[in-house]
């Protein structure tokens, strides 16, 4: 699933339109958006309300394979309208750096975002620019939100971008310029996530808790044997080995199911070296 | 609508390995940062405060960083030079000593304890190496040092990028106390004539079954290019060990290992081999854990391993008759090789 978390309508109103999310009326914290396999909060602005609602909708949304943030943020002159993906970000209170991995192309220019606890004016911007390798933003949510979104997800699967809406000049932003640029920023991220990597529910094949509880109760197995019983069957599964084979061979022998534990840890072991050749 | 059928789903396009050159700002003027910069003109380079910062994050996801493997360049730190650990031979050597100049390795395989003790797939590169060297010169002017300096790596692919292999070798030279090896499954022939001779580094080709190479050593050298880098080491001068460690316990085993000894007495004269390591595979039981987490599907390292004092190996009597074999294979062809066993002295 992905989750999309965003601080201001405006901001989600492209997505929400474009992937026909629902509005949740359940859901009263935050405002949360509904579609198959994608849901959307609004976050609300500020370093505790993105915290907050990341803590939120990741503690309660199951199987969220990425976490996207789209929004907007003061930029060097000449960016205005420019979309941006984020490759580090900086606390300005704390001054702690966070790095998303940036696995997946995404064929849009990369910047550090700079999150300031308030917003910033057009001299602080210039001044982060100056020498600075790469354009230079600054919002108000991106490192709380990593931050809080880095306790349930790896850093690959927390993509964040951002469109310039301004150069940090007080009154720049208007509720209009802001539709107007998330309107323009939305299909390019949506182009990205469409090559995002589905998650594989199981790389290894799972020992069911049946097939274990059914083979421990014939070795009358303790909690050490029962792990290392388990650790015999995946081996097995993934070896090709034939535990069940040994299984049954053991049946015919009458040496199972084993009449107390200790036989049973008598009988494991045979079986372990046989099929493992200890 | 389904977000992935409105969005009608294309394949993943990765990034290329080193995209993002994470470099402490404290290093970023050394030489060999400076090195890797212009190697890499097209990548994204980001200012970093500290090495950790990138390299330690929580829930990192080893696998796809390998195969998009980005680089950090770290300056300076206090320590670099260990005692070599419990599970690794000494081959003999009463003050044996391992160094970290770089961290992590360009191959991917799937049973290597790196994944189990480093929390992130990316490489690590020390850049200021003098400061290694003095750590070092502090050792020998105690006592003589046995040093792996190819351990939590492997220098000898990352050579045409670090040129750390070529300093060592002359530091060596310049350092009579000393003694290193360089661990490796490379299979590059071409550096051995060019580097600093010196009859204390020692050339240490980890060789394996050509099923062990093709399906869990992901970007190593096969084994005719590690033999015959390993005769062009020995030709060039050097003196060679050939491990065979780890040994794992696949299907088939006997039959792999008995055709890995046959191909490598064919390429290379034993007689000539400075010694021998056999060992069966071995790993603490912390870095097992995370191993299992990193490599779900891999059944070598699903193996219902025997716990001993913190130490995951085979059992016993499997681990006994898997190097009894091999060492026998190698006596059968040079009844006077030196083999080292791990926990044993050399026979």
């Amino acid at each position: 699933m992905i989750l999309f978390i965003e601080a201001l309508y405006k901001e989600a109103a492209p997505l929400i339109q474009a992937l026909s999310l629902k509005r949740d009326p359940a859901c009263t914290a935050f405002q949360r958006f509904a579609g198959e396999d994608v849901v959307l909060y609004l976050s609300g602005t500020g370093e505790s309300a993105a915290a907050c609602c990341a803590g939120f909708a990741l503690g309660r949304e199951e199987n969220v394979s990425h976490l996207v943030n789209l929004g907007a943020a003061a930029g060097p002159a000449g960016t205005k309208g420019m979309l941006f993906r984020i490759l580090s970000l900086e606390d300005l209170g704390s001054g702690k750096r966070y790095y998303p991995d940036l696995l997946l192309a995404a064929d849009l220019p990369e910047a550090a975002l700079v999150t300031s606890p308030r917003p910033v004016g057009r001299e602080e911007v210039r001044s982060a620019n100056g020498n600075a390798p790469r354009p230079v933003l600054f919002d108000m949510e991106g490192a709380a939100l990593f931050a809080a979104a880095g306790r349930f997800l790896g850093p690959e699967k927390i993509h964040i971008f951002k469109f310039v809406s301004d150069d940090g000049t007080a009154g720049a932003l208007t509720p209009a310029l802001l539709s107007s640029l998330a309107e323009e920023a939305a299909p390019k991220v949506l182009s990205f996530i469409r090559n995002l990597p589905e998650e594989r529910a199981e790389t290894a094949p799972p020992v069911s808790e049946e097939e274990l509880e059914e083979t421990a109760a014939l070795f009358c197995c303790s909690a050490a044997m029962r792990r290392r019983l388990y650790q015999i069957l995946l081996w097995c599964q993934l070896s090709g080995a034939d535990a069940a084979g040994e299984i049954a061979k053991r049946k015919e022998a009458g040496e199972l199911p084993a009449k107390d534990r200790r036989e049973g840890k008598k009988v494991l072991d045979a079986v372990e070296r046989s099929l493992i050749g200890g | 609508m389904p977000w992935n059928e409105a969005l009608s789903g294309d394949e993943p396009r990765y990034l290329p390995r080193f995209s993002h050159l994470y470099v402490e700002e404290g290093a970023m003027e050394d030489p060999v940062t400076k090195r890797l910069l212009a190697a890499f003109p097209r990548a994204q380079v980001v200012p970093i405060a500290h090495y950790k910062d990138v390299f330690n994050r929580r829930r990192q996801n080893i696998l796809l960083q390998h195969r998009c493997q980005n680089l950090i360049v770290a300056g300076r730190r206090e320590k670099s030079v260990f005692p070599g650990a419990p599970v690794c031979q000494s081959f003999g050597n009463e003050h044996f000593y391992y160094c970290s100049s770089v961290m992590n390795c360009l191959y991917d395989c799937s049973y290597c304890y790196l994944k189990g003790m480093y929390p992130s797939g990316n490489l690590v590169v020390f850049a200021d190496l003098d400061r290694i060297f003095a750590e070092v010169e502090t050792l020998l002017a105690k006592f003589p040092v046995y040093l792996c300096v190819s351990y939590d790596t492997d220098l000898l692919p990352l050579e045409g990028l670090l040129g750390y292999v070529s300093r060592w070798c002359a530091f060596t030279k310049d350092h009579p106390g000393l003694s290193i090896e360089i661990r490796t499954k490379c299979g590059r022939q071409d550096l051995f004539a060019s580097l600093p001779k010196s009859e204390r580094v020692i050339f240490a080709f980890t060789l394996s079954p050509k099923e062990v190479i093709s399906s869990y050593e992901r970007g190593a050298g096969s084994l005719a290019e590690r033999l015959l880098a390993a005769r062009a080491a020995k030709d060039a001068g050097f003196p060679i060990r050939l491990c065979f460690d780890p040994m794992l316990a696949l299907p088939g085993w006997e039959r792999a290992y008995g055709e890995l000894v046959e191909e490598t007495a064919k390429t290379i004269d034993l007689a000539g081999v400075r010694d021998f390591s056999v060992g069966t595979f071995r790993i603490s039981d912390q870095y097992l854990a995370a191993l299992r987490r990193c490599e779900p599907g891999c059944a070598l390292v699903q193996y219902p391993f025997v716990t001993d004092h913190g130490t995951c190996s085979y059992p016993p009597a499997l681990a006994k008759r898997m190097e009894e074999f091999l060492a026998g294979e190698l006596r059968s062809r040079d009844p006077e090789a030196k083999i080292f066993f791990w926990e044993e002295p050399a026979t």
